[in-house]
């Protein structure tokens, strides 16, 4: 597409600029047959200016390393920001402006059970039901990674019709469905005879039902008995197979009786049975009338819902809408809260067209949510190109309650959108710390503190049961509330960050309490609990982190490494080069144990560029095992940085972590790639690293760096450029 | 026969599905039985010492990964020395796992990218499934046991969507696997509310008709204002519609429901043996009724981490196939490879087991079953195992064919190609079609 601009462009700027900055830093290591990644720089801007005009991949991926600050690789002097500016600046004249992936961010799961619950107050399984998201650079919220296939569409469309449904249930009456014989299903002694299931001996007769809401329903049998015995025929009715309650037939061909059964269920698929049960047998018997006890079954039937609908909230809220503004201004009411905007004349003409203006309004709004929710402009954060004004307000306040929330915005918070309040910075601070103090700000902890810090891992997650019989589900489980209760203390109490890594309190319940040596504390539920002067305190501590960064069987100090290193200290750690981790028959050849197989790595020049630095991290935690106990064994924990900085245990690496001040940084970034679904550019990165450095103390909180973030101007910006 | 709204469909106990069901499917295919694909993937490679056969030419007694398929020896045709050549690094470094998955199905390089831009090439599956697709209820099926990775790049720098698929739609848009046997049940049965009468129905059917022609109406003004690169995202929204859209326009002309007897999942199986084998016998079931054509199963994610205390293997599996040569972790990842090809030869059963035309179901199917990764320790593209079932379009089968080295396994995707009336000049990086596989 931009071929035909980059032909016209390119020419003697590109290799001028690129010059200085080729030339005096990357022709070290990038230069002639040897060069590294195979990229020979030197001959690249010493040759023709043609010829360079025509390397577009070439200069495309330097364009992209420099964008990321990818080069020069970590540990090797940065070169001047005027030169690397001045290159972008050539490349981007010659390129173009690079192809602008997708902005357009959709609807995660979790932020589509959300929108749901507050926006109808239906509660709607779209974890359970929508396919996996996939994961882009670290959040499952970016909008690169927000692809849709067919069966995305599907389960949409599919929720949609049953949300409306449930937001509006028919309010109609009970409706009665007739099940003949010959649609049931029959389980054991029986048979289908004349228009009846004769149950001759033990068996079942059932039907699979969709019920619309959660009611009281009743459950007919239409029947005779064969009567023999002392005993009439009894028929046990259950739901799902379970029992429901007990009847019994007393008449005899040709009479018919029915039989009814009054029972509570929630709305959705169930399955209906009555079993016959006191089958009876007696050849002797003089009488032959007397002799065989059966249970017929002409019918089985279906009555309900019993129960009027329930009033929700959002019922209330639509029947006020309609008696103030009449079926025009119900919609116009709906359609603004579903897509958090208002509809365009259009829109709304085409909403209403949907249902015939014969049928009730009740049904007419029902399949206009269903199209409401079913539409783009729901499930995605939609921004045009060329948006201004009130729609920017819009996006925005979308943009707020997805970063806040994980979730849509509400009345209050589109209304200041609508009156154009959100231009101004006080009015937008204000929202935020309204926001910040909703119950619904939990998200921050639940959808991007369980991704930041790893947590969520938890459910892949398989310590080996033999030689860590406590992983059960329920300790992994108790793992995932104590790092939910911390974060959420560090939000709402408007922690310092620093405590993040100092705390001394846990969040255990018993289980925990045993894993972590603690005494005293019993029963479920996490509860704060004073922690004994030691090691374990802080995010370092958290089992449920030292277990994602484990193997099965044994910790990982290089996965512990690498997890330190990019959540707390904010590195990148570049991938290991081709041909590593192939350790040499060396390995094979002696067993050691994992630190001095680790050591024999670092060895390796290749490896011990990045290894140096990360293996130190890690092997200061191993004094926790796998599931991140504290190891009753003494346990080298020793460690030292290339620069000599010597890390011993949790307690000089939590030092170091403090003296390096780099956790509010990283925390920050990740919040941005949180919020706007994208990393950010090298300015926009440089410049909320200043504005992070700049903050006065009260405000280096969690809470803090969220209004930070919500600042920045790439945050304000419509996402499209 | 009553209407097949009202036909009951009885909850059973979740964990398999009644094999004897198959008998009632007996005479109900035309003899001239469409062809059936399927596609399976294990993941991080396989021990080839212990899958290759010994010799070229008709098959002996099975390697010890390949023997729990000895029943169906007579239908098996096993491959040596297919290579992926763009599953290699290519210049990109490192992210052999990415690239594998990625690859599998596609013989394309995969953009190096943690997120933004995903790129890779259609998969053989979907290409199929956009011809032979029209002629089902679902045009294909993808199903798996493992949802993507909940954090971070999955690989290298290369983004989870790369080792969490094998079937991809579209160049960067991957086809969602389904993971839950009940839902993957209620998607290739259920039509509809149980109970739904068939005036309910039809109006259900019209009004989701309205529905979709609303929201196209809404993405259709939605498109010119978008910047470029989310208007393929809109693009992949409007495929999913007109999939729905075609799905309704056959809704009343063909329904696929289950068999009499048939017991419905309750969910997710707890262990994993479980989970597959349940797979499997939809993955039959949906071919013994031509519900679908075209499917794809992927056994575990690639670089599956997953740990099987059920065979003494308390270590991940990715973890133990870089076994440095170690003979103890060699053994483990063969008896994982073993154990994987056991829950692969349950579905060949279920295949087999059920009857058409004048044979059975694995007479009209071709399945391959491999990986995009050779030997663990070393990533290696080349030589894959990969193993052909069935007897589906005449294949030559009850042989192990060793072809040329670095023969492209896209060529084997092209014979499959021309075979399924689907001809193709190329695809992938193939070099031309895999000759003598077909009668």
């Amino acid at each position: 597409m931009w071929l035909p601009l980059f032909l016209a462009l390119a020419g003697d700027g590109l290799a001028a600029g690129l010059r200085p900055l080729v030339e005096g830093h990357c022709v070290e290591c990038h230069a002639g047959a040897e060069a590294k990644g195979e990229l020979d720089l030197a001959g690249l801007v010493g040759g023709a200016e043609a010829a360079l005009a025509e390397r577009h991949e070439a200069l495309a991926a330097i364009r992209a390393v420099l964008r990321a600050d990818d080069m020069p690789p970590p540990r090797r002097p940065r070169p001047p920001v005027a030169l690397v500016e001045q290159a972008l600046t050539a490349l981007e004249a010659a390129l173009g402006p690079a192809a602008e992936g997708p902005r357009l961010r959709r609807l995660n799961r979790a932020r589509y059970e959300n929108a749901v619950r507050d926006l109808l107050g239906v509660s709607y399984p779209a974890r359970a039901l929508f396919p996996p998201d996939d994961v882009g650079a670290r959040f499952d919220c970016e909008a690169a990674s927000g692809g849709a296939s067919a069966l995305h569409v599907e389960r949409w469309v599919e929720a949609a019709e049953a949300i409306a449904a449930r937001a509006l249930p028919d309010e109609a009456g009970s409706e009665t469905r007739v099940f003949a014989a010959e649609e049931l299903a029959l389980e054991g002694g029986g048979g289908l005879r004349d228009g009846r299931v004769a149950l001759y001996s033990r068996g079942r007769v059932g039907v699979s039902v969709t019920l619309p809401r959660q009611s009281r329903y009743r459950l007919e049998l239409v029947g005779w008995g064969d009567l023999a015995g002392p005993e009439r025929p009894r028929l046990v009715f259950d739901l799902d197979r379970q029992k429901l309650g007990t009847r019994e037939l007393s008449l005899e061909a040709p009479a018919e009786e029915t039989l009814a059964l009054e029972f509570e269920a929630e709305a959705g698929a169930h399955e209906l049975g009555a079993s016959f049960v006191n089958d009876y047998f007696m050849a002797e018997a003089p009488d032959p009338g007397e002799r065989d006890r059966n249970a017929h079954v002409r019918a089985l039937a279906l009555v309900g819902p019993l129960d009027p609908p329930p009033e929700t909230a959002f019922t209330r809220a639509l029947a006020d809408e309609l008696g103030q503004g009449g079926l025009d201004g119900a919609l116009a009411w709906l359609g603004r809260r579903v897509w958090r905007r208002p509809l365009r004349a259009e829109e709304h003409a085409r909403l209403l067209a949907l249902s015939d203006p014969t049928t009730s309004e009740r049904v007419r709004l029902r399949t206009a949510l269903v199209a409401l929710l079913a539409s783009p402009h729901f499930l995605y954060e939609v921004e045009r190109a060329d948006a201004r004004g009130a729609e920017r307000a819009y996006a925005l306040a979308t943009r707020l309650a997805g970063f806040l929330w994980a979730s849509v915005p509400d009345e209050e918070l589109l209304d200041a959108a609508a009156r154009g309040a959100l231009a101004q910075p006080e009015e937008r601070a204000r929202q935020v710390r309204r926001m910040l103090r909703d119950a619904r700000a939990r998200s921050l902890v639940t959808e991007f503190g369980a991704q930041w810090l790893g947590w969520r891992r938890l459910a892949q997650a398989t310590p080996d049961r033999q030689r860590f019989p406590a992983a059960d589900a329920a300790l992994l489980d108790s793992m995932r509330q104590e790092c939910e209760a911390f974060l959420e203390a560090m939000l709402r109490e408007e922690r310092p960050l620093a405590e993040l890594l100092t705390a001394d309190y846990a969040f255990v319940d018993e289980r925990l309490a045993r894993l972590y040596g603690l005494a005293g504390v019993e029963g479920e539920g996490v509860r704060r609990v004073p922690l004994p002067e030691g090691t374990r305190g802080g995010l370092l501590g958290l089992a449920a982190l030292l277990t994602v960064t484990s193997n099965p069987t044994r910790t990982s100090p290089v996965k512990r490494g690498k997890w330190v290193a990019e959540t707390l200290l904010g590195r990148r750690v570049p991938p290991p080069p081709p041909g590593a981790g192939v350790l040499a028959e060396a390995a094979a050849a002696t067993p050691a144990t994992l630190r001095e197989e680790l050591e024999r790595h670092r060895a390796e020049p290749d490896c011990a560029v990045c290894h140096a630095e990360l293996d130190p991290l890690g092997f200061a935690l191993e004094g926790f095992d796998a599931l991140g106990a504290a190891r009753r064994e003494e346990v080298d924990v020793h460690a030292e940085l290339p620069d000599g900085t010597r890390l011993d245990g949790v307690d000089g690496l939590r030092r170091y972590l403090l003296a390096s001040d780099a956790l509010a940084p990283a925390l920050a970034e990740a919040l941005f790639v949180y919020a706007l679904g994208r990393e950010p550019e090298p300015a926009e990165r440089r410049r909320l690293q200043a504005k992070v450095a700049a903050l006065p103390d009260e405000r280096r909180t969690f809470a803090g760096l969220v209004e930070l973030v919500a600042r920045q101007p790439a945050f304000l910006a419509s996402p499209v450029r | 026969m009553s209407p097949l709204t009202r036909r009951d469909v009885l909850r059973g106990s979740g964990v398999a599905l009644a094999l004897p069901w198959l008998e009632s499917l007996a005479g109900a295919r035309p003899v001239d039985a469409p062809l059936r694909f399927l596609f399976v993937m294990t993941p991080n490679g396989a021990q080839m010492d212990r899958w290759r056969p010994a010799a070229e030419g008709p098959l002996g007694e099975l390697p010890p990964t390949l023997a729990p398929l000895a029943p169906w020896r007579d239908a098996l045709l096993v491959l040596s020395g297919l290579t992926h050549d763009k599953a290699r690094a290519n210049g990109d470094g490192p992210g052999d796992h990415a690239r594998a998955a990625a690859t599998f199905l596609t013989a394309a390089q995969a953009r190096k990218t943690a997120g933004a831009e995903l790129a890779v090439g259609v998969s053989v599956d979907q290409v199929l499934a956009q011809e032979l697709g029209a002629a089902t209820r679902l045009r294909s099926l993808e199903l798996g046991t493992e949802s993507g990775r909940a954090g971070g790049d999955c690989d290298s720098g290369y983004a989870c969507a790369y080792s969490s698929n094998i079937s991809w739609c579209r160049p960067g848009t991957p086809a969602a696997k389904e993971l839950d046997p009940r839902r993957v049940f209620e998607r290739l049965f259920l039509d509809g509310p149980r109970g739904e009468t068939p005036e309910e129905r039809a109006a259900r059917l019209t009004r989701r008709r309205s529905v979709l022609d609303s929201v196209r109406a809404d993405a259709r003004a939605l498109a010119p204002r978008l910047a470029a690169g989310d208007r393929v995202r809109l693009e992949e929204y409007l495929g999913g519609v007109r999939e729905l859209e075609r799905r309704l326009e056959a809704a009343e002309a063909r329904r696929s429901l289950a068999p009499e007897g048939v017991a419905e999942p309750a969910g997710v199986p707890g262990a994993f043996e479980e989970h597959v084998k349940l797979l499997g016998e939809l993955l039959a079931l949906a071919f013994a009724t031509d519900t679908t054509r075209v499917a794809t199963l992927m056994l575990a994610n690639e670089g599956s981490n997953r740990s099987y205390p059920a065979l003494d293997v308390p270590e991940g599996h990715h973890e133990l196939s870089h076994h440095g040569g170690d003979a103890e972790k060699r053994a483990k990842v063969a008896a994982i490879d073993h154990h994987h090809v056991e829950l692969f030869a349950h579905l060949v059963g279920a295949l087999a087991a059920a009857p058409e035309g004048a044979g059975t179901l694995l007479d009209h199917t071709l399945v391959l079953y491999g990986s995009g990764i050779a030997d663990g320790n070393a990533h290696a593209h080349h030589d894959l195992p990969l193993v052909l079932v069935g007897r589906g379009g005449g294949l030559v089968t009850g042989r192990h064919l060793v072809c040329a080295p670095e023969t492209p396994v896209a060529n084997l995707y092209l014979a499959l190609l021309e075979r399924a009336g689907v001809p193709r000049a190329a695809f992938g990086d193939s070099s031309g079609t895999l000759a003598g596989l077909f009668a």
